[in-house]
């Protein structure tokens, strides 16, 4: 299937199931689960069973089915959202903190995504480089993997301007940044920021935990040519939100059933097939902690990084 | 041939099978060879093609995939995105027959290589390093550019190897191809060579029995002949060589047939006159002898001696002589058996030589019947003879002996019949003589011959005559013969041989050798003095004297003597006493030799063993035989005889001289087949020195003085 004919496809299914949710919320009690995806074909079905699952677990409640609704880009996401016709998502930390933040959504529970509760940030730069901290950055240029990225954009940018470094975005990584100034890229891929410090194409590069252990991502001969230079704070690898103006007994139930999740049996193969989530939980201090952080730092950042 | 003798059938199996051989072998080898090649070639040519083809179409294929990945690598190269560039080149490399496929900058350095961490990265494309390096490797490159600008480009790596294998392959599997093409064609090629070799042993033994078999036939046969065998070849009916062959053998075998009978005849016949020879007298006397010895009848013997033969020969030649000897052969083998003499052809009439006949009477014991034959026999004889339109009136002494009456011993028988022919002699002549006992004993005529030539050698009462001895070429004297001359007051003119036997038989040979040589030189010497100092001069002495030291130096005193060289001198040697004598006479030749005294063989040609052997002998001149000089108006093999002698002469350098020469057509021939020196009644009579001081002076003309040495003619 070349891409042109995946995009109308997938801009077909979206209108579909707008259509159907539109249609839902005159009729009571469906529930419509969304999510950001460029590839609704393949993530519907990853989808699909909790989707049902949870239908099943809030039937009480007078849910009668739960719909699901992906959509390409984040803004049109939030746009759905902000209409009310998204109840649920599951984000990223930053893209809840997004949803929350320009759309009045509310967190709702902690996904352990890929079995990971929490995940943290590395800053990491090539052997041979007199890079030490964050603090040497100032003229050098850092890789970023994507603009929608929490672990390796939005969570470590915001770390640089906390930092008090002025980060100016650049066409190409062989760019050098204004005097005074870093220089960021986004390399498209976690494996293009490794291989762009290997070989000395950017100064610094950032990966989440989880990539860097990954050695299809960052080969063991890079690691050993690599050195950390900082650690982001940990958060958390997935976050539920809801639409703030969902039932609360509903969000309550929806809460419950996925808290409970971990210890149905029946369940279990429905959680895994949703990205290898081992459980949902609830958002711990430091989590919450580091997406008020996020928040405070969101309009700076926009600012920013515009 | 040495070692292996192949019958003539194996050699036409061996020469036609070879021949098969040879050519098959050639032609084998000319085709395999040009198969050889031609399928090499074809091998190399196909599979080289194929290869370049797929070569080509490799590269073909290489191009429109790089072209392919630098269409793709365009956004990847433009955002530097290494996964997605990473997946193209992992993706290109899976391709088969990618060798390896890489991304480079603008600048040719490697961007992506593929690989995880990108080692190459940095690298400059064309140096990159392709593992097995003798691989064959197509290097195809494609730009990637956006918009007009260039920001790099794909190089992949075409492995060759395939197009490589598939030649390869398709070369092993011509090459198999053609092997096989080339067994069978081996196959068909020793069937044919089997095929031909049988067809081969087939003609072979066709020929062998169109040809080798009657040819073995007639080899058998000719060996056969050569045995004794006499009777007719094996019929061969045929046109060809072998029947050819055939006919010449029967007429061979015929030849042989009538030869040995003739060479029988000849062996105890006289030449001349048909009758007995000597030999065959002898031989029958013998029979005669036994016959009694066992009861036999006795038988007379008459010894027959003509008188005054010697006249003829001395006035008409040597011919007229032999005619004349015929004549009186004739005259008295037809008395003898038609005037009733002749009882149940019991006499026989034979030729012991020259001018002696005999004739054996079986039956005849008494001296009455013996006398009776002998008056036939004068008056017979009593009529003239005409020879060359002279008539000659001669007589014949005749001695008459019996047997056993007067001896039983053929040579005693002889001795008596010639003692009693010279009783007839002494008695007036033309008449005969029974022998008695009263011969033998001192009075003897034989004696009487002994005294009388010992007083005549004492007396110096023996004559020399000299018989000249020109050069061929142009008629020079160059030497004179010596002949010795004895005329007796009784006898008259005693034949040299007869005398010379005596003085042998009583030891006075060396006495007779000794008056000859003091003789010659004597008048040799005056020679010189009267001007004819080249001239040589030629003694006959019995070689068998020259084993005795008296005569050598007998010779060497005189030629001191006489201040001759050896040179001058020649010693005559008769043929048939040089094979007994010479070669124990070595001392005598070596003194010779020593003198400078040559020696020539007399009266050459008679006897094979001399011939054989004459390159051994130590003489230095032939004189040929008289006979063959005077075959050579008469008869081809006589001229061959003379011709033949004298080549083979002049082949181990001796010179020849020919005896006897009598007519201008001998000389002519002579001169013709190159002969050195001749003598005869042609050029001059024997004679006396007076005379030859006359006739020397007449033929001074040409004559250069000069003595003509061996060595002139020894080529």
């Amino acid at each position: 299937m070349g891409p042109e004919l995946a995009k109308q496809l997938r801009q077909i299914i979206a209108v579909l199931l707008l259509l159907c949710a539109t249609s839902a919320t005159a009729a009571p009690r469906v529930l419509v689960l969304g999510a950001v995806h460029d590839d609704p074909n393949e993530h519907y079905a990853a989808l699909k069973p909790i989707a049902d699952y949870v239908a099943a677990a809030l039937a009480p409640t007078g849910i009668e089915s739960v719909e699901i609704v992906i959509v390409p880009d984040r803004s049109q996401m939030l746009n759905l959202m902000r209409d009310g016709r998204i109840d649920w998502i599951s984000e990223t930390a930053f893209g809840a903190v997004h949803l929350v933040e320009r759309a009045g959504a509310e967190f709702l529970a902690r996904r352990w995504k890929d079995g990971t509760a929490e995940y943290r940030s590395l800053f990491f730069a090539h052997n041979d480089s007199d890079i030490e901290t964050l603090d040497d950055l100032a003229g050098r240029t850092v890789a970023f993997e994507h603009r929608n990225s929490t672990s390796a954009f939005f969570a470590p940018a915001v770390m640089l301007g906390e930092q008090g470094l002025t980060l100016h975005a650049m066409a190409s990584p062989r760019e050098a940044p204004p005097p005074g100034s870093s220089g960021y890229v986004f390399s498209g891929a976690e494996y293009n920021t490794a291989v762009w410090v290997d070989k000395g194409i950017v100064d610094v590069g950032v990966l989440s935990e989880s990539n860097w252990r990954d050695a299809e991502t960052v080969p063991p001969a890079f690691i050993e040519r690599f050195r950390i230079i900082a650690v982001s704070e940990p958060m958390p690898r997935a976050v539920e939100v809801v639409r703030g103006g969902l039932d609360a007994d509903v969000a309550d139930a929806l809460r419950e059933a996925l808290f409970a999740m971990h210890e149905d049996a029946a369940a279990l193969q429905v959680l895994n097939a949703f990205e290898g989530t081992a459980r949902f939980d609830a958002l711990s201090d430091t989590d919450i902690d580091t997406l008020s952080r996020i928040r405070e730092a969101l309009p700076g950042f926009r600012e920013q990084f515009p | 041939m040495s070692g292996l003798r192949l019958s003539l059938t194996q050699r036409y199996a061996l020469l036609i099978n070879g021949t098969i051989l040879v050519v098959i072998v050639l032609l084998g080898a000319l085709f395999l060879n040009k198969i050889k090649d031609t399928s090499a070639e074809i091998r190399e040519q196909s599979g080289g093609e194929l290869a370049s083809r797929i070569e080509s179409q490799l590269v073909e294929n290489g191009q429109r995939l790089a072209d392919g990945l630098a269409e793709r690598a365009v956004n990847p190269l433009y955002a530097l995105d290494m996964r997605s560039l990473r997946d193209m080149l992992v993706e290109a490399s899976a391709s088969d027959g990618i060798e390896y496929a890489v991304v480079t900058d603008t600048e040719g350095r490697i961007l992506h290589d593929g690989s995880l961490t990108i080692e190459s990265f940095g690298q400059q494309a064309r140096w990159l390093d392709v593992g097995d390096t003798e691989a064959p490797l197509a290097r195809v490159s494609a730009p990637v550019s956006l918009g007009g600008e260039q920001l790099g480009a794909v190089h992949i790596g075409v492995s060759l190897t395939p197009a490589l294998v598939q030649g390869e392959r398709m070369k092993t599997q011509l090459g198999d191809l053609m092997a096989a093409r080339t067994r069978d064609m081996m196959t068909s090629m020793a069937i044919y060579v089997l095929v031909l070799l049988l067809a081969g042993l087939l003609l072979a033994a066709v020929i062998s029995r169109r040809f080798a078999t009657p040819i073995r036939q007639l080899a058998d046969y000719a060996r056969e002949v050569g045995r004794g065998r006499r009777d007719a070849p094996p019929a061969m009916e045929r046109g060809d060589e072998i029947g050819m062959l055939a006919a010449s053998l029967d007429a061979m075998s015929r030849d042989l047939r009538l030869s040995a009978g003739e060479v029988d005849y000849l062996a105890y016949h006289d030449s001349l006159t048909r009758l007995p020879n000597r030999a065959q007298f002898k031989r029958l006397l013998r029979e005669e002898v036994e016959r009694i010895r066992v009861g036999g009848r006795g038988f007379g013997v008459l010894f027959i001696d003509l008188d005054q033969f010697k006249q003829v020969n001395d006035t008409l030649g040597h011919e007229a002589g032999d005619e004349f000897l015929t004549i009186v052969a004739n005259r008295l083998s037809e008395r003898l058996q038609t005037a009733g003499l002749d009882y149940d052809g019991e006499l026989t009439l034979a030729r012991l030589g020259g001018d002696e006949f005999t004739v054996l009477a079986r039956g005849v014991t008494e001296p009455a019947r013996g006398e009776q034959l002998a008056a036939a026999v004068i008056e017979t004889l009593a009529e003239p003879i005409e020879v060359q339109a002279q008539a000659f009136s001669i007589g014949a002494s005749i001695g008459i002996t019996f047997c056993p009456r007067d001896g039983d011993d053929l040579n005693v028988l002889l001795r008596n019949a010639d003692r009693a022919m010279y009783r007839a002699k002494e008695a007036g002549r033309n008449t005969f003589c029974v022998y008695d006992r009263s011969m033998d004993g001192t009075a003897t005529r034989q004696l009487s011959l002994e005294a009388d030539l010992r007083d005549v050698l004492n007396a110096n009462d023996l004559t020399l005559a000299y018989q000249p001895i020109v050069r061929v070429t142009d008629g020079a004297v160059v030497a004179v013969e010596a002949l010795c001359r004895w005329h007796h007051p009784v006898l008259g003119y005693v034949q040299p041989s007869r005398f010379v036997q005596i003085a042998e038989q009583s030891g006075q040979i060396e006495h007779l050798d000794q008056f000859v040589v003091s003789q010659l030189l004597h008048d040799l010497s005056q020679l010189h003095d009267e001007g004819f100092a080249h001239l040589a001069g030629s003694a006959n002495i019995a070689s068998l004297h020259l084993r005795k030291p008296a005569i050598l130096e007998h010779i060497a005193e005189r030629l001191d003597y006489y201040q001759l060289d050896g040179e001058h001198l020649r010693i005559e040697v008769r043929e048939k006493n040089v094979m007994r004598h010479l070669e124990h006479a070595s001392v005598g030749a070596r003194r010779l030799r020593e003198l400078g005294v040559p020696i020539w063989i007399d009266d050459f040609g008679t006897r094979i063993a001399t011939l054989k052997h004459i390159d051994v002998l130590p003489v230095s001149g032939i004189k040929i035989h008289s006979e063959f000089i005077d075959g050579i108006s008469a008869g081809q093999n006589q001229r061959v005889v003379a011709q033949a002698i004298t080549e083979m002469c002049h082949n181990i350098g001796l010179p020849v001289t020919a005896e006897g020469v009598e007519h201008q057509e001998q000389l002519e021939y002579l001169q013709e087949i190159g002969a050195d020196f001749a003598q005869g009644y042609l050029f001059a009579r024997p004679m006396p020195y007076d005379d030859l001081l006359g006739y020397l002076r007449r033929q001074r003309k040409g004559d250069d003085g000069r003595l003509i040495l061996l060595s002139d003619y020894i080529r």
